[in-house]
């Protein structure tokens, strides 16, 4: 693996993981960690550090989300990319895929309430020129999130000392 | 009654581990991260657990033959050339309970009483014991930070006697994490062909070796080693206590009857595990160790820079997952040394003194945890060691 994979692979294990760590666990010196992470971000690679969160956790204030699955009308010129961008540019709009299958855009909702994300389907969304359909899924729960279980079963059940 | 009577010699000779003392005062204490762990720090993976929960269900919760099952001897067998270079057949091998269950069949099956068995100085804290257990006399061949850890033909041959039957050769070393390199193994084999030794080779640890290949004693030496592995580290198994041991034929049907009359079987269940954990490993390509070791290696290389940037000396370690750095110029004992830190900065690790001697001076630094913790660790001991100095 090369420095700068080496570097990704790390920073996804623990974001806040700091130059002089990385260095000293690579063997390099912090410049060149440095060098490498700053050609990450102007290569648009290394896009943003941030966290996973366990909004369940949160009670009453945990946002609702929801899958939505959207038949679309590509246009000639433009394929996809026009209408893609008119949906991803809503602020609620958190991921957007474009996908095989029976559909042709995934995206992933975020708002305050369920009736939030309602509205935004009717209101926004449905009503979008080249939109043909949709088909709005809401998280119920949540298990895993990026790699990271929510609410593991597992315990930490080593012994402190062993030979 | 008096008990202390009823107790063997054998056995009540043999002192207590030095391990256990300390986990007794660690284990009373919050806050304690812990460096002195000798198992991986994640849980056995899900495809493993898996298959051993479907095995359960679809009612294989009998014995297996005394040596366990064939297929899963037949693919270790197929592992260990691929992977080693090793020819040992699946008929020459033998399932046990961990390896040290395999240790202990090992001692047993060729030492008469007063048999002195060499045994590198420092290792692992089983070895003596299992030896003397067995009516034999472990001899220390000393191994030191000056030729990293690593046994010479020189002190092979200070300490061999017409009692020496055989010698245990433990690479990738717990606790120093030394390594055998070809050319290692090329010097002292000479001393063991004329000497006519048996070797007792733990290769544990052999796909922890970072920084190039593990290179087997027992390679072109089949017929002279008792070859001993096992799943715990490598595939993060202790708890399933699977081990194995292959050998000469003679020798391997000899531990054989010891193996059926006191253990029977390792456990059908571990088995079947270990045949889903070599399986996935070898048709993947090894995938899940590489990123295994990989991902020691960062914390190996990491914890190794802060050590000597403190100014302890130490070895680079090339196997396992230990770093052993010297202590001794601070002027305290091993144990002392372990003892203040524990209880001054809350963090544990092994006194050398723990694993026999030339261990003295030294300390054992388990890198099986959590880099978090090992940075956390590491911001401790540096605090000590300034405020040792400052004494």
């Amino acid at each position: 693996m090369d420095l700068r994979h080496e570097i990704l692979e790390i920073l996804k294990l623990d974001a806040r993981t700091d130059v002089k760590a990385i260095a000293s666990m690579l063997s390099v010196s912090a410049e060149q960690v440095l060098a490498e992470i700053t050609a990450l971000k102007d290569a648009g690679i290394l896009m943003k550090y941030t966290v996973i969160v366990n909004t369940e956790a949160l009670g009453e204030e945990a946002p609702a989300e929801a899958v939505i699955e959207i038949k679309v009308e590509p246009k000639p010129d433009f394929g996809y990319e026009d209408i893609a961008r008119r949906i991803y540019k809503f602020p609620e709009v958190k991921a957007l895929y474009l996908m095989s299958g029976r559909y042709d855009l995934s995206i992933k909702v975020e708002a305050k309430t369920v009736k939030a994300i309602s509205q935004f389907v009717w209101e926004k969304l449905a009503v979008l020129e080249g939109v043909r359909s949709t088909e709005t899924l809401f998280i119920m729960r949540k298990y895993k999130e990026n790699g990271v279980v929510l609410k593991g079963d597992e315990k930490e059940s080593r012994l402190i000392v062993s030979p | 009654m008096n008990y202390e009577h009823l107790v063997a010699d054998s056995v009540r000779e043999v002192p207590p581990s030095g391990i256990r003392k300390f986990f007794d005062i660690a284990s009373e204490m919050k806050n304690v991260i812990s460096m002195s762990v000798g198992e991986p720090d994640f849980i056995t993976p899900w495809n493993i657990r898996s298959s051993a929960i479907a095995s359960i269900e679809r009612g294989m919760t009998h014995y297996t033959s005394n040596s366990g099952l064939l297929e899963l001897r037949k693919l270790i067998s197929a592992y260990l050339k691929t992977r080693f270079r090793l020819n040992y057949a699946a008929e020459d091998m033998l399932m046990t309970v961990g390896a040290s269950e395999a240790l202990d069949l090992a001692f047993r099956t060729i030492i008469n009483p007063g048999d002195e068995v060499l045994v590198p100085a420092p290792s692992y804290v089983s070895y003596e014991p299992g030896v003397r257990f067995s009516y034999g006399v472990p001899v220390a061949v000393e191994t030191g930070e000056e030729n990293n850890f690593v046994i010479t033909p020189e002190a092979i041959e200070k300490v061999v006697t017409p009692k020496t039957k055989a010698i245990v050769i433990p690479y990738p070393n717990n606790p120093t994490g030394a390594t055998l390199r070809k050319e290692d193994i090329d010097a002292i084999l000479p001393v063991i062909e004329k000497y006519d030794l048996l070797i007792i080779a733990d290769e544990v640890y052999a796909e922890l070796t970072y920084g190039g290949e593990h290179v087997s004693i027992a390679e072109g030496q089949e017929h002279r080693t008792i070859y001993i592995s096992g799943f715990s580290k490598a595939f993060a198994m202790t708890g399933w206590r699977l081990g194995y041991v292959a050998g000469p034929e003679p020798i391997l049907k000899a531990m054989l009857k010891i193996h059926q009359y006191t253990m029977l079987c390792a456990p059908i269940m571990s088995q079947v595990a270990g045949l889903e954990a070599i399986k996935t490993e070898m048709s993947s390509g090894y995938a899940q160790i590489k990123e295994m070791v990989r991902n020691y290696n960062l914390r190996r290389v990491y914890v190794l820079e802060h050590l000597r940037d403190m100014g302890f000396s130490c070895f680079e370690p090339k196997g396992a997952f230990y770093v052993f750095p010297n202590i001794s110029f601070t002027g305290l004992t091993s144990e002392e040394f372990c003892g203040a830190l524990l209880t001054q900065k809350r963090v544990a690790c092994v006194p050398g003194s723990a694993f026999g001697k030339n261990g003295e001076g030294f300390i054992r630094c388990s890198y099986a945890t959590s880099m978090e913790d090992i940075a956390e660790a590491m911001k401790r001991i540096r605090e000590f060691k300034r405020e040792l100095d400052k004494k």
